[in-house]
C-alpha cells in the first residue's frame, strides 16, 4: 500500500460526539486532493527545499459556527473515527487501521490546532524539534539548524527556551502552525488559522505554505475558518457543511486552482 | 428482589468492562512499545527515570516517616507482648510477617496512589484537555508507547524499591529508634530477623509490590485518558482514579495473603 495519499473519500459516515447530536449524518463525499511527486526524508531538513511542480489546491471548508468544519478536519487527519460508515483513504477504510498502519499516512499529513496541541512540559524549541528527532527524520543537527531557522523567520527565537504557558497565545499558536509543516507534509489542516493571530504573523505564514507548495511536498490544504482574512491570500475551493451534509460549492470563488504568487 | 439482583448484575458488568479496559489498555501499550520501531530506548528511559525521581526518590522523605514510626511502634509492642508470652525469639519470625509481608506493600502502596497515582491521572487528564493527546497523534507519536507505558514500568521499578527502603528502615531504623526505651541486643534481632526470611517473603513481596505498582499506575493512566475534553472533568477523574486503585491494591493484597494462607494450610494437611 503507498504512503501517498492520493484520495480522500467519506462513505456514508456519520459522526457525532458522546450524547450530542450528529454533526454528519451519511456522508458521502470525494474531498480533492491535488498529487504531487513526494520528497525523501532527506529534504525536509534542507532549506531551501528541492523545487518541484506547484500544482497545489487550497480547500476551504466552511459551516455555520458549531456546525462541525473542524470535525471535519479532525476526521480527515484520522484524529476523530466515524461514528458510523468510513473514511477511506486511497480507498482503504481508515477505522480498520492500527495506528501503525495508519502512521505512513499521518507522517505526510500536518495539523494546525485551533487551540491547545502544544506539550506542556515542553520548551517550543522542544515542541518543535520533536517529531524530528522522533521519527529520525534527519539527523539531531539538521533538525535543530531547520526548527532554529523557522524560530528565526517567525520571531519565536528570544523565547524558544521557554515552557508554553509562559508565552502568549499568538506564539503559541505560532508554534503549532510551525510544526504542522516541520515534517514537510503533503496535505496540511489548518483548524481556525487566523484566531489569535496578527496580519503580519498571518502573512509570513501563507509565504511560508507558498514556498512549501513551490519547492517542497505540500500539494493540498485544508482550512477551516469563518473568517476569509487567511484564505484570502490563496485562490481557493469551497466546501459547505450544511444540514450535516457536505457540498461543493458552485460559489464564484471556485477556481481551478493555482496558487497566487 | 429482582431488582437487586439486575444491581448486582449491572455493577459486576461495569466493574468487569472497566477491568478488561484497563487490561486492553496495558495490552495495547505493550503492543505499542514493540511495534514503535521510532521511539528508542533513549525515549523510553527518560520518561521511565523522570517517573521513578517523582515517585519514588520524592517520595523517600514520607516513606521513612512511616517506616520509622510504623517499625519501632511493631517492634516495641511485640517484643512486649513476647516477653510476657516467653517466646522473644519469635520477635523476627513476627516482623517478617508483619512488615515483609503485610504493611509494608500496602503502606507503600497507599502512599504511592496519594502522591503519585493521583498526580498522573491529573498530568494525563490534562494532556487530554489541552489536547496534547491529539497533538502526539497528530505527529505520529502514539501517546500509549510515548506516555502510558514508561509511566506504568517507572511506577511498578518505584514501588517495589519504595518498598524495600520501607521494610529496611522499618527493620533497622525501627529497631534503634525503640533502644531509647527497650534494650534488645542487636545481634539478637538481626539472628532472629535472618533467620525468618524465607524465598515466600521475597516472593510475596515481589509479587505483592510489583502488582500494586501495575494496577495503580495502569488506572490513573486510564482514568486520565478517559477525560473527553474539558478541564472540568480532571479533578473527578483524579478522585476516581484515588479511589479505584485503593480498592484495587487494597483487595488484591488481600487475595495474594489469603490464597498464600490457604495454600499453606492444604500443605499442613497433607502433611
Amino acid at each position: 500500500m503507498s504512503a501517498q495519499v492520493k484520495s480522500l473519500h467519506f462513505e456514508k459516515l456519520t459522526f457525532h460526539y458522546e450524547g450530542q447530536e450528529p454533526l454528519l449524518k451519511n456522508v458521502d463525499f470525494e474531498f480533492p486532493v491535488s498529487k504531487k511527486e513526494a520528497q525523501d526524508n532527506a529534504t525536509v531538513c534542507r532549506m531551501p527545499y528541492k523545487s518541484g511542480a506547484a500544482s497545489s489546491q487550497v480547500v476551504v471548508i466552511r459551516s455555520a459556527q458549531g456546525a462541525g468544519s473542524s470535525t471535519v478536519m479532525q476526521i480527515l487527519a484520522g484524529l476523530l473515527t466515524p461514528t458510523l460508515g468510513s473514511y477511506l483513504i486511497n480507498g482503504v477504510p481508515v477505522e480498520n487501521m492500527s495506528f501503525e498502519e495508519f502512521l505512513p499516512f499521518r507522517l505526510r499529513m500536518g495539523y494546525g490546532f485551533d487551540t491547545g496541541g502544544l506539550l506542556s512540559n515542553r520548551t517550543l524549541f522542544e515542541n518543535l524539534v520533536l517529531p524530528l528527532n522522533y521519527h529520525k527524520i534527519c539527523s539531531p543537527q539538521d533538525a535543530e539548524r531547520r526548527v532554529l531557522a523557522l524560530m528565526e523567520r517567525f520571531q519565536l527565537i528570544d523565547f524558544k527556551d521557554l515552557r508554553i504557558a509562559y508565552v502568549s497565545a499568538s506564539l503559541r499558536k505560532m508554534t503549532v502552525f510551525i510544526r504542522s509543516i516541520i515534517m514537510d507534509p503533503e496535505i496540511l489542516f489548518l483548524d481556525d488559522p487566523n484566531i489569535r493571530i496578527s496580519k503580519e504573523a498571518q502573512q509570513m505564514y501563507a509565504e511560508l505554505l507558498r514556498e512549501l507548495i513551490n519547492h517542497g511536498s505540500l500539494h493540498t490544504i485544508f482550512l477551516a475558518s469563518f473568517d476569509e482574512s487567511f484564505f484570502s491570500y490563496f485562490d481557493y475551493t469551497t466546501i459547505y457543511l450544511e444540514e450535516k451534509q457536505l457540498f461543493n460549492s458552485e460559489s464564484n470563488c471556485r477556481k481551478t486552482i493555482t496558487i497566487s504568487q | 428482589m429482582i431488582t437487586y439482583i439486575d444491581k448486582i448484575g449491572r455493577l459486576l458488568t461495569s466493574n468487569i468492562q472497566y477491568l478488561i479496559r484497563v487490561l486492553l489498555m496495558i495490552y495495547l501499550s505493550i503492543r505499542a512499545t514493540i511495534l514503535d520501531q521510532h521511539q528508542g530506548l533513549r525515549t523510553i528511559f527518560g520518561v521511565v527515570s523522570a517517573q521513578i525521581y517523582f515517585t519514588g526518590w520524592q517520595a523517600m522523605p514520607l516513606i521513612s516517616v512511616l517506616a520509622l514510626a510504623s517499625g519501632s511502634i511493631t517492634i516495641l509492642q511485640s517484643s512486649a507482648e513476647l516477653s510476657l508470652l516467653g517466646g522473644s525469639e519469635m520477635i523476627g519470625n513476627l516482623l517478617v510477617v508483619i512488615m515483609v509481608r503485610e504493611i509494608g506493600p500496602l503502606l507503600t502502596a497507599l502512599v504511592v496512589v496519594g502522591r503519585s497515582g493521583s498526580a498522573v491521572a491529573t498530568e494525563v487528564g490534562n494532556m487530554r484537555a489541552n489536547r496534547e493527546i491529539e497533538a502526539l497523534e497528530s505527529i505520529g507519536i502514539n501517546p500509549l508507547s510515548f506516555i502510558v507505558f514508561p509511566r506504568i514500568i517507572g511506577g511498578v521499578i518505584s514501588v517495589i524499591c519504595l518498598c524495600f527502603y520501607f521494610v529496611v528502615i522499618a527493620l533497622i531504623g525501627g529497631f534503634f529508634l525503640t533502644r531509647i526505651i527497650d534494650e534488645m541486643p542487636l545481634n539478637f534481632y538481626l539472628d532472629s530477623l535472618i533467620q525468618a526470611l524465607t524465598r515466600e517473603d521475597f516472593f510475596l513481596f515481589l509479587i505483592k509490590t510489583g502488582f500494586s505498582g501495575t494496577i495503580i499506575f495502569s488506572i490513573s493512566c486510564y482514568q486520565g485518558l478517559e477525560v473527553k475534553r474539558s478541564h472540568h472533568e480532571v479533578p473527578q477523574v483524579t478522585t476516581k482514579a484515588v479511589v479505584d486503585s485503593i480498592i484495587v491494591v487494597t483487595l488484591f493484597n488481600m487475595s495474594v495473603t489469603v490464597l498464600f494462607y490457604l495454600e499453606q494450610l492444604m500443605m499442613l494437611e497433607s502433611v
